[in-house]
């Protein structure tokens, strides 16, 4: 830590933008790790010495050789949107935040290369400009990085189409910085990605990104109520696998959920109705518009999707920004992240909304696996305390529905994904081998 | 069979017609009232002298509506047809009569929002002429992109190179409306929409002559093509699967050949390992890197690759070697040969493959088109099948039904028999309002029996 760290640290940073007041310290220190009252507990008061504000890729070289060669500490900081405590320095150090290397390097043939620090928002803008559109983004948008999402996300509005972000051709490269007394700048591209990709950071200091993206489409944003929740559910994954509907976003939502939605126009949210909320391209509107009808549901809103600041746009009731609309109303209410099975997942969906009534209120991303339509779900849930949370958690599990822990800020307890378990932690022996990268947040290394 | 209908005087059918342009003479009717159906040597026995006896080529809605209008009051049949691509004889004038030829309604209307809305009689080719600076692309098309019209494609086709994207005809939204012409007194224009298209998708023009239709469309990519051959047809098989399935890497067309189906595609020839099965595959350009390492990893060797807007050189595109041309090419070498049309589908899809290949080897060299279905990717098998007899043909087809892998039979010319397997309700409900009397391409649905109905001599 720095207070160890001799004056000879502070003078290899010498020229860079340092920032080291206690305010800003705390306050650049933290994430959306609050939603979890586990976390919250855990984490409060952990926060960086010093936060460097590189401006270049060799800026960043000279803060990894500094912190390598003198053993402190280094946690890499995008837009700090994340949920799980990804970027909460555990052991002090230096924070990097990636905030100005915010340079969009190009933009052709479906390909984009941004540096870690652009905004997501902005990418997606600039690539609008040229018939293009970011394939997926999580409800963040506007603050998250493109650095923080591959490093800490992994799916999102887009999904429904083009599955996770782990799924190969998603992210076509990362360019990397070790932290090594000499860092080595390494190019990272196919089945390597893995080694950098949803990492947190514990492996190496992702400074560009290249996306694969889409063709840009007109989308029209449109909410569906249902009077019954699994007619609701069965609706979303209907929809989901009708091939001739272009969708981006397809997110089931349980009342007593839409009530803590506001700034939507009125009747969008009737009373006591389930909600599925959508974005289809404008050619297939009509599409929605009739399978909904037809299925018992009425379409409550219907609106041209518009890049415009003074509207909130529907993705931000979805994804983790569910959670978050709920929190904003009830300060005691938490969630849960899980993965369900495929080819059943609309049955394990209905029957955990049996199980566990309004203090689980399900909520569901529906998304592309493997080809097919399956959701996760961010539930939210009435806390009362952590032994009833976990209770919940086994309930669920008796119905096929594993949990992807959101109480942890550990790598590993997120999903079952062994093969790049193993390969993240082969190549951060040889790209931290001093384990000063993010520490405490990968159980394999700190076991190790 | 000899076509026709004797007891018309159709010079004067002509002349009532008139300036609707019509056409008697017998080799130039004849040849537009074929298709590709001497594919199967079943169909070509019974269809090989079918045909009609005027060609009526209107150049706009009301001219349709002229000759409907007409021939309903002469009991004369009307065949509407588009370019003639089909395979099961769905354009051929089984009682004569009419040909109703809908190229020269061939106006492109809209596009918005994605949206286009055409005449009929346009050629896909010429559709995408106009949607393609807009930057808007079919969603699929048949492998006869070239020649085909939008209408036929409707109104006979079922889905194409796309449909690993988008499904098919039948998936809902990808038809968001058509223009019907009843045949009727007076005939009624009608206006379908959403779901209310399916009456007449894939009904061979039996309930109503569509004459404009609105479709979504696709942004356009820049399209890869590649080739990737593999030491058997199972493990080639499984690398469409795993691409199909791969939701990262933009593909519109994953095809896998045997060797014994490749060995037709002349123009690939020294591109192509004598002896290996291969994929063919069009590819969205920032896919490539992926897809060259799947099908690394699936043990496939890339031997052919063509950038999006690369050279052409000698060789055709690579999706006029799939889907229904992949047949023509293998005919090109031997008359002998026809197709099947099954679809591999369910959990242990590929396992079926595997069983078809082992049991029928060369006599039916595999030919796959994977593709989207409800939801999820399974495999169309347009089988080459080295024809003996049409006995052992419906024994292959026996077998696959028995596997679980549902026959769209290619040598029938009925409706049902074909692609629908039963008896579409709605298709039925709605001939009895379109065509009350049985006159639009008769023969074709089963299922209509239509009134007798004696031809109308001409009032004096």
């Amino acid at each position: 830590m720095i207070p160890a760290a001799p004056p000879a640290f502070r003078a290899a940073l010498d020229g860079l933008e340092l920032i080291d007041h206690p305010v800003q310290l705390r306050l650049r220190s933290r994430d959306f790790y609050w939603y979890s009252p586990i976390l919250k507990a855990e984490l409060d008061g952990k926060a960086a010495d010093l936060i460097v504000v590189p401006r270049t890729v060799d800026e960043v070289v000279r803060v990894a050789a500094a912190c390598a060669r003198f053993g402190v500490p280094l946690v890499v900081r995008g837009g700090a949107t994340g949920n799980y405590g990804q970027m909460v320095p555990l052991q002090g150090g230096v924070l990097l935040d990636m905030a100005r290397l915010d340079r969009t390097l190009w933009i052709e043939r479906g390909r984009g290369r941004f540096e870690a620090g652009v905004r997501l928002g902005d990418a997606d803008v600039l690539c609008q400009k040229q018939g293009w559109e970011l394939r997926m983004f999580p409800s963040t948008r506007r603050q998250a990085t493109v650095g923080g999402y591959v490093c800490g996300g992994a799916a999102g509005v887009g999904s429904i189409r083009y599955g996770q972000l782990r799924d190969a051709g998603s992210v076509l490269a990362l360019k990397v910085v070790t932290c090594e007394p000499v860092p080595r700048l390494i190019e990272l591209r196919g089945v390597d990605i893995g080694k950098a990709l949803h990492a947190y950071g514990t492996t190496s200091i992702v400074v560009e990104v290249e996306l694969a993206l889409a063709p840009a489409y007109p989308w029209v944003e449109m909410v569906a109520a249902f009077d019954d929740f699994a007619t609701a559910a069965q609706f979303a994954q209907a929809l989901g696998e009708s091939d001739g509907i272009f969708l981006k976003l397809d997110s089931l939502m349980a009342w007593p959920l839409p009530r803590y939605f506001r700034g939507l126009e009125e009747g969008t949210l009737p009373d006591g109705r389930h909600i599925v909320m959508i974005m289809v391209t404008a050619g297939n509107a009509t599409t929605v518009r009739d399978l909904v009808r037809e299925r018992g549901g009425a379409v409550t809103l219907e609106r041209r999707y518009v890049e415009d600041r003074a509207i909130t746009p529907l993705y931000e009731y979805t994804w983790n920004h569910t959670t978050l609309q709920a929190l904003k109303i009830d300060k005691t209410v938490t969630y849960l992240q899980t993965i369900f099975p495929l080819g059943a997942n609309v049955e394990a969906l209905i029957a955990s909304h049996e199980m566990f009534g309004e203090e689980v209120m399900a909520h569901a991303e529906f998304q592309r696996r493997q080809g097919r339509t399956n959701c996760s779900s961010l539930q939210v849930v009435r806390y009362s305390d952590e032994a009833r949370l976990w209770e919940i958690v086994r309930g669920m599990e008796t119905l096929g529905i594993r949990l992807s822990n959101p109480h942890s800020y550990i790598l590993e307890d997120k999903g079952a994904r062994v093969l790049s378990a193993d390969l993240q932690l082969a190549f951060k022996r040889e790209a931290d081998p001093r384990g000063l990268l993010n520490p405490g947040k990968m159980s394999r290394w700190t076991a190790a | 069979m000899d076509g026709g209908m004797k007891a018309v005087d159709w010079p004067s059918v002509a002349a009532d017609l008139a300036p609707i342009e019509c056409i008697t003479d017998r080799a130039l009717v004849r040849q537009k009232s074929r298709d590709f159906f001497w594919y199967s040597p079943v169909l070509n026995e019974r269809l090989k002298g079918v045909r009609g006896d005027l060609l009526v080529s209107p150049t706009n809605e009301d001219e349709v509506v002229r000759t409907l209008a007409y021939c309903h009051g002469r009991r004369i049949p009307v065949t509407p047809r588009g370019a003639g691509t089909g395979n099961y004889g769905q354009a051929m004038p089984l009682e004569g009569g009419v040909v109703l030829d809908l190229g020269r309604l061939d106006r492109f209307l809209s596009l918005e929002d994605g949206v286009a809305r055409a005449q009929a009689g346009l050629k896909l080719g010429d559709l995408e002429a106009h949607s393609l600076p807009q930057g808007w692309e079919l969603r699929f098309h048949p492998s006869t992109r070239r020649t085909a019209t939008i209408g036929g494609f409707i109104a006979g086709g079922s889905g194409g190179v796309g449909s690993i994207q988008f499904g098919g005809l039948r998936s809902r939204g990808n038809v968001l409306g058509l223009r019907v012409i009843t045949m009727e007194e007076k005939p009624r224009v009608l206006e379908l929409r959403g779901e209310e298209v399916m009456q007449a998708i894939h009904a061979y023009g039996t309930n109503g002559i569509i004459t404009e239709l609105e479709i979504p469309l696709a942004r356009t990519w820049p399209w890869h093509e590649a080739i990737v051959a593999f030491d058997d047809v199972g493990r080639a098989a499984s690398f469409g699967n795993t691409l199909g399935e791969a939701d990262g890497i933009t593909k519109k067309l994953v095809s896998v050949f045997d060797w014994g189906a490749a060995q037709y595609f002349k123009p690939l020839l020294s591109h192509l390992p004598a002896g290996q099965a291969i994929a063919l595959c069009l590819i969205a350009d920032p896919s490539r890197e992926a897809f060259a390492m799947l099908a690394y990893d699936s043990g496939g060797r890339i031997v052919f690759e063509r950038a999006a807007g690369g050279d052409g050189g000698e060789i055709p595109p690579l999706y006029e070697f799939t889907w229904n041309h992949t047949t023509l090419w293998a005919l090109k070498a031997d008359r002998t040969i026809t197709y099947l049309q099954c679809l591999f589908d369910g959990p242990d899809y590929l396992d079926k493959i595997a069983r078809a290949v082992a049991t029928f080897g060369d006599e039916t060299p595999m030919h796959l088109e994977f593709t989207r279905v409800g939801g999820h990717v399974a495999a169309f098998g347009l089988q080459l099948v080295r024809f003996t007899n049409e006995q052992r043909l419906y024994e292959i087809i026996a077998w696959l039904e028995a596997t679980g892998c549902p026959v769209a039979d290619p040598h029938t010319f009925i409706l049902e028999d074909g692609g629908m397997k039963t008896i579409d309700e709605a298709q039925l409900a709605f001939k009895r309002q379109t065509d009350p009397l049985g006159l639009l391409n008769p023969g074709k649905m089963r299922a209509f029996s239509p009134p007798a109905c004696p031809v109308v001599e001409r009032p004096a």
